[in-house]
């Protein structure tokens, strides 16, 4: 069996990140791409993490850093619900793409 | 006075720049200064001729005018005794003229140009006369064929006036053709145009004389023009459409003398060819005869003279041709007064009964007693009866052709003596004699104011007078003032001869009055017997129906051959540049519409074109926009990266 | 051991993910990022910070989940479920993505990770605490005031409009 190196930890992570910008591409419904968008979130956490285990384990930077991406996150998520919230009140529907009035 | 007369030509030059300039408005202005102004050259004439005949040498006076590297051609006066004698004519008909034409042209509305015109011709006629080299005597006779045109084509608003003008001033023209090329060739064999000079290359006999021949028959031609010697006779009898006191002047007195005049200086050059010298008097005596053969029929009174006129010439020129200076300018001499005086008297009688025609006259003599008789000395005068002017003029030229043993001259001179005499006195006895043939002409008729009656009376005096000069038994008469080099100029007075011509002059006489006062032969009954001859006569030998069909017509149609070429070519082309012209500037709007418009609006709309294009990207898509992000962002990596 | 657990825990969240992202229906879409956060926490605990995993469970599943299923629900069309959740863009952002991938595992295969083999610290809740007060102080305000504007942010974006007559 292999030891688990930093190689695999960065694969997951390129491969959550890219899970999440075909999301963020493809999601109709706002909410789903804000999902998308945590996910992308959370790839780059997963990176910052292994690099911190692997890279530099004293200085252990990459998990202070993990803490912060989290409370951007949810700060994130705190604003774009509500403007998703507003939008809905306004336009009774919240899919992206009928949402294009600054359009030629 | 000799010394300077180059002064006598610019009096009435004078008058005539005073009138044009200053004295137009004034009538009575205008003719005074006109009359004074050649009255003081007749005097300064007078005084010339006095001093010639007292001191008796010629003299010439030349300046430089024109020079260039091996040529010279000065300008320069030459008076001799012909000069003086030309002096004395010209001044006196033309003052006589300008008196006459007081009473004449009365009431003309140019009155004043009529003076100007007179007295420009009497500068040119006596520049003429008094020019030292041929080159300023062509001068001359330019300016006195121009003068000569205005005069006739004086009252120009009747066509047949101004088409008379024209006709003398294109056939003399022709004939100056001539003078021009002779001249020129003159210039080119003798390398000189002075009169003197010429004369003394001729005497010395290092002349190239086949060359100067040539040269004297050409300018003669230009003589023969203005002299109206056949076959350029035809210009006279119309030029009879000026007022009577121009015909007067310039074709009885002095215009025509020219010819004469410039016959006499070519002596030199006429008589070293024997040819020359024979073809000169032939064309005299050839237009003597006919000219007054024509004159036999016709019946306008001024037609009459105008024959008469050519035929005289005739007279001076054959006998020119025969050797006889002294002749030949003695007749010029004697004539211009008595035709002067018979055409001022034809004025008078028209101005009374206001025709021309012969044929609606008769008996005036009642009326116009001055007139008439003045009429009657010139009549006997030109007829060459004794002891008038004309007869010593007539008989010297019978004695050069008698003592030259040229016969046939003589036999034509004396044939036109009786003609002359015939016809003159059927014109005398029809004007002025026998029963009025229109009685309501005849009633309004009266004799003519004094300032024409006086010239009248002046001229009788000198119709008789003035060829006693001439009479050969004198010792120092005209022959020995005037003559050329060592030629005849003092006949031995041939008592025969004269008498002979007496005879013929009286026959003619005689039977004039035959036909026309005893009505013994009617002039019915001679047309009868000779219809063919008489039309033939009457129209004048049909030279201008000739000259018509020969020269004159189909001169026109090549001007009109031009014309055409002109309209269609020339102005083709023209049109034709203008409609290229126009087709380019259609052609560059087009252009211009199209390419360049094409083009700034083509810019226009590309860039709406790219525009409406481009902004179909603004899909108003988030999610495209992250696409499009996402996609240069890869690409960005991919290119950074590529080198790992 | 641990490789085995990493697999298992990578292949759920990556399934997950997938599932996040592609299933039709939406509260699903959140269900299944609930799993994802989970398997995360515990690929933290694999890299051995335990304190990571605990407050990514908390906040992150406990909070952030919490407030999107609110927003799911109150935005929840009556008849939605026929529309599709997936928009136009599908071919292309597939093809980017894939394209992208490649590139980020050729790119972290062949760059020469500075790997050092030193252990963790045992009490990284600790150090961690030490650094957020010490190295990390100043970010660690702002984060405060981030937060702060983002509440205040999200509750004035979605007052009501009209206070007088409503």
């Amino acid at each position: 069996m292999e030891q688990l190196s930093l190689y695999h930890f960065l694969a997951l992570g390129a491969v959550l990140f890219a899970l999440g910008i075909f999301g963020l591409l493809t999601r109709r419904n706002a909410i789903g791409v804000l999902m998308a968008i945590e996910l992308l979130f959370n790839a780059a956490a997963i990176n910052f993490v292994a690099f911190a285990k692997f890279v530099d384990p004293q200085g252990l930077g990459g998990q202070v850093f993990a803490v912060f991406i989290i409370t951007v996150a949810a700060a994130e998520a705190a604003v774009g619900l509500a403007i998703v919230m507003l939008i809905y009140r306004n336009f009774r529907g919240i899919e992206v793409d009928k949402i294009n009035f600054m359009k030629w | 006075m000799i010394h300077n007369g180059w002064l006598i030509p610019l009096f009435p030059l004078l008058s005539f720049l005073m009138i044009v300039f200053f004295l137009k408005k004034s009538q009575k202005a205008s003719s005074y200064f006109a009359i004074a102004m050649v009255l003081v050259s007749l005097i300064l004439s007078f005084i010339l001729f006095f001093e010639m005949l007292g001191e008796g040498h010629a003299y010439h006076k030349f300046v430089s005018w024109l020079s260039w590297s091996d040529f010279e051609l000065p300008m320069g006066i030459f008076i001799d005794p012909l000069t003086a004698v030309m002096l004395i004519v010209v001044t006196i008909v033309s003052s006589l003229v300008h008196i006459y034409s007081l009473g004449y042209m009365h009431g003309d509305p140019r009155f004043s140009r009529f003076y100007a015109y007179l007295s420009l011709f009497t500068f040119s006629m006596l520049g003429l006369v008094v020019a030292g080299t041929y080159v300023l005597i062509l001068v001359f006779w330019e300016l006195v064929g121009l003068t000569s045109y205005l005069l006739i084509g004086f009252w120009f608003e009747k066509k047949i006036a101004a088409d008379a003008g024209k006709k003398a001033f294109v056939t003399t023209k022709l004939a100056d053709l001539g003078f021009l090329l002779g001249l020129v060739l003159l210039l080119f064999a003798a390398h000189t145009a002075s009169i003197p000079e010429l004369n003394e290359l001729i005497e010395s006999g290092h002349a190239p004389l086949t060359l100067i021949g040539i040269a004297g028959i050409l300018m003669f031609m230009g003589a023969c023009g203005k002299s109206a010697q056949f076959p350029f006779h035809v210009w006279l009898p119309d030029a009879m459409e000026g007022p009577t006191p121009v015909s007067a002047l310039i074709h009885a007195a002095t215009m025509v003398a020219a010819g004469v005049y410039l016959t006499a200086r070519l002596m030199g050059v006429i008589m070293v060819s024997e040819a020359m010298a024979t073809v000169v008097a032939t064309i005299g005596a050839i237009t003597a005869v006919m000219a007054a053969s024509i004159g036999l029929v016709q019946n306008d009174i001024k037609r009459i003279l105008a024959y008469s006129t050519v035929s005289q010439l005739g007279y001076m020129i054959m006998v020119l041709g025969l050797g006889g200076y002294t002749a030949g300018s003695f007749h010029l001499f004697t004539h211009a007064f008595f035709k002067a005086l018979l055409f001022l008297g034809a004025g008078s009688v028209i101005h009374a009964v206001h025709t021309n025609n012969i044929q609606e006259m008769g008996g005036l003599h009642g009326k116009m007693k001055i007139t008439s008789i003045t009429f009657l000395i010139a009549s006997l005068s030109i007829a060459g009866i004794f002891p008038l002017s004309g007869f010593w003029s007539k008989d010297e030229i019978f004695a050069v052709a008698y003592d030259g043993g040229h016969y046939f001259f003589l036999a034509a001179g004396m044939a036109a003596a009786f003609m002359t005499a015939f016809y003159m006195f059927r014109l005398y006895f029809l004007t002025f004699t026998g029963a009025p043939r229109d009685r309501h002409a005849y009633d309004h008729a009266h004799e003519s104011p004094r300032n024409m009656t006086i010239p009248l009376i002046i001229l009788a005096v000198l119709s008789v007078c003035a060829g006693w000069w001439g009479i050969p038994w004198l010792e120092h008469g005209y022959g020995s003032f005037v003559k050329f080099g060592h030629y005849a100029h003092h006949a031995e007075p041939k008592i025969g001869l004269m008498l002979a011509s007496l005879l013929v002059a009286g026959s003619g006489i005689g039977f004039a009055y035959l036909v026309y006062r005893k009505r013994a032969i009617t002039a019915e009954s001679i047309v009868a017997r000779f219809r063919p001859l008489y039309k033939l006569l009457y129209n004048k030998y049909y030279f201008d129906e000739l000259y018509m069909a020969a020269i004159v017509n189909p001169t026109y149609k090549i001007t009109e051959i031009l014309f055409r070429f002109d309209q269609v070519v020339i102005d083709g082309i023209v049109n034709g540049m203008a409609k290229i012209t126009l087709w380019w500037s259609w052609a560059k709007e087009r252009f211009d519409t199209y390419v360049i418009d094409g083009a700034v609006n083509g810019a226009g709309y590309l860039s709406l074109a790219i525009g409406r294009a481009l902004r179909k990207t603004q899909t108003g898509q988030l999610q495209t926009y992250a696409l499009v992000v996402f996609i240069g962002a890869v690409i960005l990596i991919f290119v950074k990266f590529i080198r790992i | 051991m641990n490789v085995f657990v990493f697999y298992l825990l990578a292949i759920i969240a990556s399934v997950s993910a997938f599932r996040v992202v592609t299933a039709r229906n939406v509260f699903h879409s959140a269900l299944f990022l609930v799993l994802t956060l989970f398997s995360i926490a515990g690929i933290y605990i694999l890299l051995g910070a335990e304190f990571l995993a605990g407050v990514q469970v908390l906040i992150y599943v406990g909070a952030i989940t919490i407030l999107i299923i609110f927003a799911i629900m109150l935005t929840h069309q009556i008849s939605n479920k026929s529309i599709r959740q997936t928009n136009e863009q599908v071919f292309p952002a597939v093809l980017i993505v894939l394209i992208f991938f490649a590139m980020s595992i050729a790119t972290l295969l062949l760059t020469s990770w500075p790997t050092a083999t030193a252990e963790l610290p045992s009490d990284n809740v600790n150090r961690i605490g030490q650094l957020l007060m010490t190295t990390y102080v100043i970010p660690f305000e702002v984060i405060s005031v981030v937060l702060l504007v983002a509440l205040i942010g999200a509750i004035v974006i979605s007052r009501r409009e009209k206070r007088s007559g409503d």
